[in-house]
């Protein structure tokens, strides 16, 4: 009987021990997943208090990009207009066209004449000649206008003072060392790459006037 | 008999023991399927703290997006300086 008693209390006390830790148990858990759901609430209110800046913000900078924006060309034309006035703009000089060089290098390659082609012609020696010939004689009337006189050295050749025009036997005039190209409008002072390759149209007493004339260097040598 | 009780009472009380702690046990196996699942609740909720808390250091940099808004303001006053001033030398040049 006492045995019986005493087991009956002890299994009451062991239902009521068991349940009470684990409710203790239970409830730390609850308390603890609380706190953390609580700083998950203030983390939450935070982002909706940043949150309410990006809307407003983005638009207000939206707007004012968009102001600069356009008012940048504006400021542009401005600028632009005020760089055309204070720019130098020099007038150019009106370039001649040297009618009766090209026309005469033209036909001297119509011929086959190379000022330079020391090669005997098919007719013999009277090729050089012949094409000296057709080198000194005006083609047309306007070509006659605009070549120098008759004599050792024109007064002034196709573009003006400090020109000269090529001469018969394809030498260098004096006084004239550079060699210009009219369809490249390139000129080529002596030792230079290209200065021996080069085929004169046109002579030229300095760089400068070669310039003056509308001529450039080669772009490797500029 | 045995102390006074018949010996029916007494295996009947005999059985109501077992049963007493059959509960016992049963209601501990029961308590520890609880307290695993508030763990796992526990689990997932510090997970989720943990993220807002990294979510709000990041949205904090938009308080920068007010002060940007202010310095596309003051360019777009200095441009309109510019803009004046070109304005009144574009004339005199």
């Amino acid at each position: 009987m006492t045995t019986l008693v005493v087991l009956t209390v002890i299994a009451i006390v062991a239902l009521i021990a068991v349940l009470a830790i684990f409710l203790y148990w239970v409830g730390v858990l609850l308390s603890r997943i609380a706190d953390n759901l609580d700083d998950a609430n203030e983390s939450v209110k935070s982002i909706v208090g940043h949150a309410k800046l990006i809307g407003p913000g983005v638009e207000h900078i939206n707007r004012s990009g968009k102001v600069v924006a356009s008012a940048l060309p504006l400021l542009y034309g401005f600028a632009e207009q005020i760089v055309a006035k204070v720019s130098p703009n020099p007038e150019r000089p009106s370039v001649a066209v040297p009618a009766s060089g090209t026309r005469r290098s033209r036909m001297m390659r119509a011929v086959g004449y190379r000022p330079d082609d020391s090669a005997p012609q098919p007719s013999g020696g009277g090729g050089t000649a012949v094409a000296q010939l057709v080198a000194e004689a005006p083609a047309t009337t306007e070509e006659a206008e605009t070549e120098a006189p008759a004599g050792p050295a024109p007064a002034e050749g196709p573009y003006g003072a400090g020109s000269h025009a090529v001469l018969a036997d394809g030498g260098q005039p004096d006084g004239f060392p550079i060699k210009g190209n009219m369809d490249s409008m390139l000129y080529h002072v002596p030792g230079s790459s290209f200065y021996a390759r080069a085929v004169a149209e046109v002579w030229f007493a300095s760089p400068k006037v070669a310039e003056t004339a509308g001529f450039q260097l080669p772009p490797s040598q500029r | 008999m045995v102390d006074g009780l018949p010996a029916a009472e007494v295996s009947l009380w005999w059985m109501t023991l077992g049963i007493g702690f059959l509960v016992v046990l049963v209601v501990i196996l029961l308590l520890s399927f609880l307290v695993a699942f508030v763990k796992i609740i526990d689990r997932e909720v510090v997970k989720v703290r943990d993220t807002l808390r990294t979510i709000t250091g990041n949205t904090a940099n938009t308080t920068l997006i007010p002060q940007t808004a202010g310095g596309v303001d003051a360019v777009l006053a200095e441009g309109l300086q510019h803009h004046l001033f070109l304005g009144r030398v574009v004339g005199k040049v």
